[in-house]
């Protein structure tokens, strides 16, 4: 093949431009620490990339909404504990006043104790956790548990609060605080079923001192249940903490393993990008050389 | 017997023949990186001989028999369509790439980005449904992704535009190498006529023909005084039109018309079927705009549409407002004029959370069910309904969620642009063997042009050394023979 300066010329730079290019290239994903910077470098990739991505992003969000969950079931776990504390209380004072040989003075005594441990449990049941109310079903911003009156009333809504924590999982959290102050199968038909309605009723005897062996028959037995039924509640509100343990360390698991492959499929590996990089440099500084011999002479220069 | 004048007059005609060449290696020489010049060589043959009775036949020194260029027109013609297809996919990839940087994938400020911050935040209002700034957060992400989305709409239609006017700048291109090669055809003819070879007009005619490739392809015939006349392709089906003829009595030039906001380019009253060269390149890259656009609108309307019934169905009396409006307020959506409905901008209380109006401050279910809608699959046609009892919508399962209909959009750009890019770098190749091997055949070789000054240096000394010779045999016979 005829070789003329023209073509010698051409080349030279088609290859040098190529060459840049190529410095570009690695430039580009060094700066950036990144594979593909566009999705045309490789669209089955940056699709790849773009779908890691969101699923990152949303699990984040599942990883807050778990953490929340986990902060509102444990503060209810707290607050069940005093309830269930203070509820020990009173049956313990219940069985102590039910004793017929207590003066008057003392029995009041009791009487006033028990009175302040009912406004202990609404106090209690009043736990706001992040400005919400805890046990108020969806009326979260209005005090659910009243005992000003002296009886205990609940005020809340009777619905729990709903949480999605991974994709298509919802969880519900109790906070309908009607399931705590009611149960069912207590004495006189049920006629104890609420917990206020049995307060008020062992409230009513001290202080009048009238029908005391209730104290220690039905009202017992029937606070018994009460503190079954809040045990059974707490009891559930430890399965859902359990059930967001789980669901976090997977989340958390899931967290690792996406950014993993993120990583894997966007950044570069810099040590062999570095290599690449200065291969391509020294066949650039090469190519300059190059250059620069073969297109300087012509037959001119041994012409004299 | 010739005698010493006859010598003399060979001598003569070899210092001009060397003259002659040593003109055209000055010619090729100061061409050498002249686009489109082929090197030039005097042909040179030995003049006819002379019968010398008894002895033979005499020459009578060189004779030359013109000048002639160097070309290998199958190579030409080559070129031509290997051009034509470079710059096809050459105009394609530029119109993509733009189409690629509007889109801004993957970043952390793309609409996918957005449309992942939107979500989160109906997520969080739904867990925080009391707390009014939820609502607010709620509409001020919402609004940033339909920013994002507006703009993206709009850069598109004006990506749209500028290409609409390469075509119509190709074409103005076309019509004025047409008239240049009517002039050229002419100068030709006239050159041709008289018998002589126009080297450097043909050069040019050739150039011009390589720079018409690069808009659109097209067909030629060469007549014998080396004129071109030129035919492309139009209508449908597609059937030859003269564009210029020999004589430049017919010619047909291209015509841009704008139907419907669609650029069509006419040749002769029917649309140019143009295969190759810049004009189809970016007609392809228009389709895919429109694509684009129209795949961008029906991703705006399908996410509006589905938000919009899971915000507002069942909500109650003076609570059905629609999420998403267009400019006006109505549900005519596009991606340029999708916005976040002003009703709501203006008051973002009016932002549904519960199930209904009548819901407690705690109940953050509808919030939630939208939120949810990233994770179902939607498709165009798809009948809105909540599942029973609850309020989350019911899914199309050949549809696709929102997020991955915009991967889809976006990686799609990419998907073409590769293959564009491809074609690129693969006719680049090809081309470029081809101009090396024209460069081969016709290139100006600074070297060889060198050696032959110094061949024909040699001559011209030699042929000089002749007369001088061919002088003192004169003054030998004028002067020494005594009369």
């Amino acid at each position: 093949m005829r070789i003329t300066n023209s073509t010698l010329s051409t080349n030279y730079l088609r290859n040098l431009t190529r060459n840049l290019e190529n410095m570009q290239k690695y430039q580009n994903q060094l700066a950036s620490g990144k594979e593909v910077s566009r999705p045309s470098d490789n669209p089955l990739l940056v699709s790849k990339i773009m779908d890691l991505s969101n699923n990152i992003l949303q699990n984040k969000q599942y990883n807050t909404n778990i953490s929340d969950s986990l902060g509102w079931a444990r503060t209810q776990d707290g607050a069940l504990n005093n309830v269930n504390a203070t509820l020990n209380r009173i049956r313990d004072l219940m069985i102590y006043g039910a004793n017929g040989s207590l003066s008057e003075t003392d029995r009041l005594a009791i009487y006033d104790e028990v009175n302040t441990k009912v406004q202990e449990l609404a106090d209690t049941l009043n736990t706001n956790f992040d400005g919400r109310y805890i046990f108020a079903g969806q009326k979260t911003l209005s005090t659910p548990f009243d005992a000003t009156s002296g009886t205990l009333i609940y005020n809340g809504s009777t619905e729990d609060i709903t949480r999605e924590i991974s994709k298509g999982v919802t969880i519900d959290l109790l906070t309908n605080g009607n399931q705590i102050i009611e149960t069912t199968g207590t004495s006189d038909g049920g006629s104890n079923d609420n917990l206020g309605t049995l307060l008020n009723k062992v409230l009513k005897a001290l202080q009048d001192g009238t029908g005391l062996d209730n104290l220690s028959g039905d009202y017992l037995a029937d606070l018994d249940k009460h503190i079954d039924n809040v045990l059974q509640v707490r009891s559930k509100i430890g399965a859902i903490d359990n059930r967001l343990q789980t669901a976090k360390s997977r989340n958390e698991s899931e967290n690792l393993n996406l950014n993993t492959l993120l990583s894997e499929r966007e950044d570069i590996d810099i040590a062999e990008k570095y290599m690449e990089f200065s291969v391509m440099k020294s066949v650039y500084h090469a190519s300059l050389a190059v250059g620069a011999q073969i297109l300087q002479p012509s037959l001119l220069d041994y012409l004299r | 017997m010739s005698g010493l004048f006859g010598t003399l007059n060979v001598a003569n005609k070899g210092m001009q023949a060397a003259q002659t060449a040593f003109h055209t290696i000055g010619h090729n020489i100061s061409n050498a990186e002249t686009e489109g010049f082929s090197r030039q060589r005097v042909e040179l043959q030995a003049d006819l001989a002379y019968t010398l009775g008894g002895v033979g036949q005499l020459g009578t020194g060189v004779k030359m028999i013109g000048i002639l260029r160097v070309v290998d027109d199958y190579v030409t013609r080559q070129i031509r369509g290997e051009n034509g297809t470079f710059n096809k996919f050459t105009a394609k990839s530029e119109v993509l790439e733009q189409m690629e940087i509007i889109f801004n994938e993957p970043s952390d400020t793309s609409l996918n980005f957005n449309l992942g911050e939107m979500f989160d935040a109906w997520t969080e209002l739904s867990k925080n449904p009391e707390i009014p700034t939820a609502k607010s957060i709620v509409v001020e992400k919402s609004k940033t992704m339909t920013d994002t989305l507006n703009h993206i709409a709009n850069q598109l239609e004006s990506l749209k535009d500028d290409t609409t006017e390469l075509i119509e700048m190709n074409a103005k291109d076309f019509n004025s190498i047409v008239e240049s090669l009517d002039t050229l055809n002419k100068q030709i003819f006239n050159i041709s006529i008289k018998g002589q070879v126009p080297n450097d007009l043909m050069d040019q005619r050739d150039l011009l023909l390589k720079n018409l490739s690069s808009i659109t392809n097209f067909s030629t015939s060469f007549d014998g005084y080396g004129r071109v006349s030129i035919k492309a392709e139009a209508g449908a089906p597609a059937a030859e039109t003269e564009v210029l003829s020999f004589d430049g009595s017919t010619k047909n030039l291209l015509t841009v018309n704008d139907s419907d906001g669609n650029v069509v380019v006419q040749l002769g009253g029917n649309e140019l079927a143009s295969k190759s060269g810049q004009i189809a390149g970016y007609k392809e890259a228009l389709v895919e705009i429109n694509e684009q656009i129209d795949e961008l609108n029906e991703f705006a309307v399908t996410m509006a549409k589905a938000i919009n019934y899971v915000h507002r169905e069942g909500m109650g009396e003076g609570f059905e407002n629609n999420f998403f409006t267009d400019n006006d307020g109505g549900e005519a959506i596009t991606a340029a004029n999708i916005k976040v409905n002003q009703v709501l901008q203006d008051d973002n209380s009016k932002v549904n959370v519960g199930a209904t109006s009548a819901s407690l401050e705690g109940d953050g279910s509808r919030a939630l069910a939208i939120a949810r809608v990233r994770n179902i699959k939607l498709s165009s046609g798809m009948t809105y309904e909540f599942e029973a009892g609850t309020l989350n919508l019911v899914g199309d399962p050949n549809g696709n969620t929102i997020e991955s209909t915009y991967k889809g959009i976006a990686t799609n750009i990419g998907i073409s642009k590769q293959q564009s890019d491809n074609m690129v770098s693969n006719q680049e190749v090809l081309l470029n063997q081809l101009v090396m091997r024209r460069e081969s055949t016709s290139g100006v070789n600074i070297d060889e042009e060198v050696s032959n000054i110094i061949k024909f240096q040699k001559t011209y000394d030699a042929n000089a050394r002749v007369i001088q010779v061919l002088s003192e045999m004169l003054d030998t016979l004028i002067f020494r023979t005594g009369v």
